[in-house]
């Protein structure tokens, strides 16, 4: 195919997306507890992941109405998540932030018809004033930071194989695999000639990562359809479900040598933005609720 | 949208980028009248590509036998239903293709199938349209119907797997035009998987991507025919390339099937994805069956098969099916053989017109024991 055809294309929908994006249309203003229409980081010793850690009520709370991603395709008909409360803490090398919303399901498996839920936070690289925040653009990256439902169960439990959906799922053998049966992924698939048979495993994907240490991936973004994952993974994030709840928190270093980060030095002031994921509706991709840039003030 | 030009539908039509027709066009025929549903190229294509942990319903490759067979189930059923149905005026179809038919929020119309419905691939197998009466084994040929569907990627000219995805992990090669999923760019969307109106793109819940059949594009720059066509017992297929339309040779086996003789017809062109793998239709079935899988070219196309007894140029092209692991670029008829030719122009294969035939004794004087087979 063409992509001259695709770069103009493109090139549409990024002008569209900051008709859209940039001036928001229909997006309703953040409303904070004290009404504060922008987000003011609280200062601890250390940022927890803890989401009932006590130091996140030290946070004003802010609350954004989401609004269904209509600019690209794919997009979501209508939002199943409405509201996302939002809280921030700094320490000197962490901003965090929690992410609460309700979600009557947990989410957290993945097969072909099964989708995880999912939260993301965006901020700028370069001049937040002049930074597309619907991807970003190529003069304009946009930072990402994506936590899943199902890397969470990886991480606090194992990494999830076809045996955990199907529990009596029978094979004979793998190829060059070592071990017996279930040959758990993580286990038995320890040879590159029997990882030559997860194709996206042998290609690097870091999508069919094995093993993950945080359930958070940091991208960066130069517009619709370039998401691209860091060389380095600097960020942290923890999520608990309960009581029809998902409470996340992601922390991201203020501070680090990867140009592709955001810098958070003390007294910045930047944008976040965030998109989130309702697995059990098939939410993925640009099949999302999300909330546009609102301001973000680091002590 | 763009607008492009769908020679099997006679038409343009819409699609999310301009067109870009490959130097070359990979593409099949496959004999439906010859297939027996032995599975041998599904697993040839098993073993070779898709043995892997979170691959045990991926088949690249299946069989299914139609009308009851489907691999994911009910696949051609659901999306004929979606699309609510159109009408050919002569050879232009008047319907809507998956690109017409895409509701506002999506670039094509397609469902993404529950995980049940890849669970039983042989589900409907050898299932018969009918019942047969009492009696009717007894008296001679019985009228009730069905036939073997062997599917793999059909590598279209307007994929829909490409076109819904939003990342672009998804390319067409301009040598060959075999479509691919970059397996270290897909995220694992599944939106080429809803969107592929065969639904030959599989998500593998082990790596969390997609992955779909690669024409064994390895064996391909070879100058080999893939797995699937290399082991057929049947004989029921060819591999090779399509010229671009207008452009046709009539001494290029692929050309002259599908496009000079029309033997051979694409699967659902209604579709609007330009499939690549064409089907000559099975002889014995109803054609308004036929004409809603195949389109209208269904009787010209039986009656030319037919035909092919009597006609030497067809006949040698159909005899090069299965009898050559390399891929024919050329082929002539000669007086009592057909013979095919690579890309160098090199003979690669020489078939009779008609298998010698030699009769033995039914004792043997050399080793002094009878035979079984004298034939």
């Amino acid at each position: 195919m063409k992509r001259k055809r695709a770069w103009v294309n493109g090139l549409a929908i990024a002008v569209g997306a900051v008709v859209l994006g940039g001036g928001c249309s229909g997006k309703k203003a953040p409303e904070g507890s004290d009404g504060a229409t922008e987000i003011h980081a609280a200062t601890v010793k250390e940022v927890p992941l803890d989401p009932a850690a006590k130091e996140w009520n030290t946070a004003r709370e802010l609350v954004v109405e989401l609004m269904p991603q209509g600019v690209a395709f794919p997009m979501l008909q209508k939002v199943t998540v409405t509201k996302l409360a939002v809280r921030a803490l700094v320490d000197p090398n962490w901003l965090g932030l929690k992410l609460t919303w309700e979600d009557p399901s947990q989410s957290d498996a993945l097969d072909v018809d099964q989708f995880t839920d999912a939260v993301a936070i965006e901020l700028p690289v370069g001049d937040p004033d002049k930074t597309n925040p619907m991807m970003g653009s190529k003069e304009n990256p946009v930072y990402i930071a994506h936590w899943k439902a199902a890397w969470q169960r990886d991480r606090d439990t194992h990494r999830a194989d076809v045996q955990d959906r199907y529990p009596n799922f029978w094979s004979d053998g793998y190829p060059f695999v070592s071990g017996g049966h279930p040959y758990p992924v993580q286990e038995s698939f320890q040879s590159a000639n029997s990882r030559r048979y997860l194709p996206g495993v042998a290609a690097a994907n870091p999508v069919s990562k094995l093993a993950r240490e945080w359930p958070v991936e940091e991208l960066h973004a130069t517009g619709f359809g370039s998401l691209a994952d860091h060389r380095f993974q600097d960020a942290r994030a923890r999520g608990k479900w309960a009581d029809g709840k998902w409470q996340v928190v992601l922390a991201v270093p203020r501070l680090v040598a990867d140009h592709a980060n955001p810098r958070l030095p003390k007294g910045a002031k930047s944008k976040v933005a965030f998109a989130v994921w309702e697995g059990k509706d098939g939410q993925v991709a640009g099949r999302k609720q999300w909330y546009s840039f609102v301001d973000l003030v680091l002590p | 949208m763009a607008k492009v030009k769908n020679v099997q539908l006679g038409r343009e039509m819409e699609y999310p980028y301009e067109g870009a027709r490959p130097e070359r066009q990979i593409a099949y025929v496959f004999d439906t009248n010859k297939c027996i549903a032995c599975q041998t190229c599904s697993v040839a294509c098993k073993t070779t590509w898709t043995s892997g942990k979170g691959q045990e319903q991926v088949f690249y490759n299946n069989v299914e036998t139609k009308p009851y067979g489907f691999y994911p189930q009910q696949w051609d059923v659901k999306l004929l239903n979606l699309l609510g149905g159109g009408s050919w005026q002569g050879e232009r179809y008047e319907g809507k293709t998956i690109f017409e038919a895409a509701e506002g929020s999506e670039r094509a119309q397609g469902y993404l199938p529950e995980q049940a419905e890849y669970a039983s691939p042989n589900l409907g197998e050898d299932v018969v349209a009918g019942s047969v009466e009492k009696g009717a084994f007894f008296q001679g040929i019985h009228q009730v119907w069905q036939f073997y569907l062997a599917r793999i990627c059909n590598h279209c000219t307007y994929p829909g797997c490409l076109a819904a995805c939003p990342r672009k992990a998804i390319y067409k090669r301009p040598e060959d035009g075999i479509v691919l999923v970059d397996q270290s760019r897909c995220r694992g969307y599944r939106e080429c998987v809803k969107a592929c109106p065969y639904k030959k793109v599989f998500y593998n819940m082990v790596t969390r991507v997609s992955e779909k059949c690669i024409g064994c594009f390895p064996l391909i720059e070879k100058g080999e025919q893939p797995q699937c066509v290399k082991t057929c017992i049947g004989k029921i297929r060819l591999q090779g390339f399509l010229s671009r339309p207008g452009e046709e040779r009539a001494d290029n086996p692929l050309d002259y099937l599908v496009r000079i003789r029309k033997v051979a017809l694409p699967l659902y062109p209604q579709y609007g994805t330009e499939p690549n793998v064409y089907y000559i239709p099975p002889v014995h079935v109803p054609r308004d069956f036929l004409g809603q899988m195949f389109g209208p070219g269904v009787e010209e196309a039986i009656s030319t098969y037919r035909s092919a007894a009597t006609d030497q140029q067809l006949l040698a092209a159909l005899l090069l099916f299965g009898n050559t692991s390399r891929i024919l670029h050329g082929f002539r008829a000669d007086k009592t053989e057909a013979v095919g030719f690579d890309a160098e122009q090199k003979e690669v294969v020489r078939v009779p017109y008609t298998e010698p035939f030699f009769k033995r004794d039914f004792f043997d004087q050399k080793r002094k024991v009878y035979r079984l087979n004298v034939t």
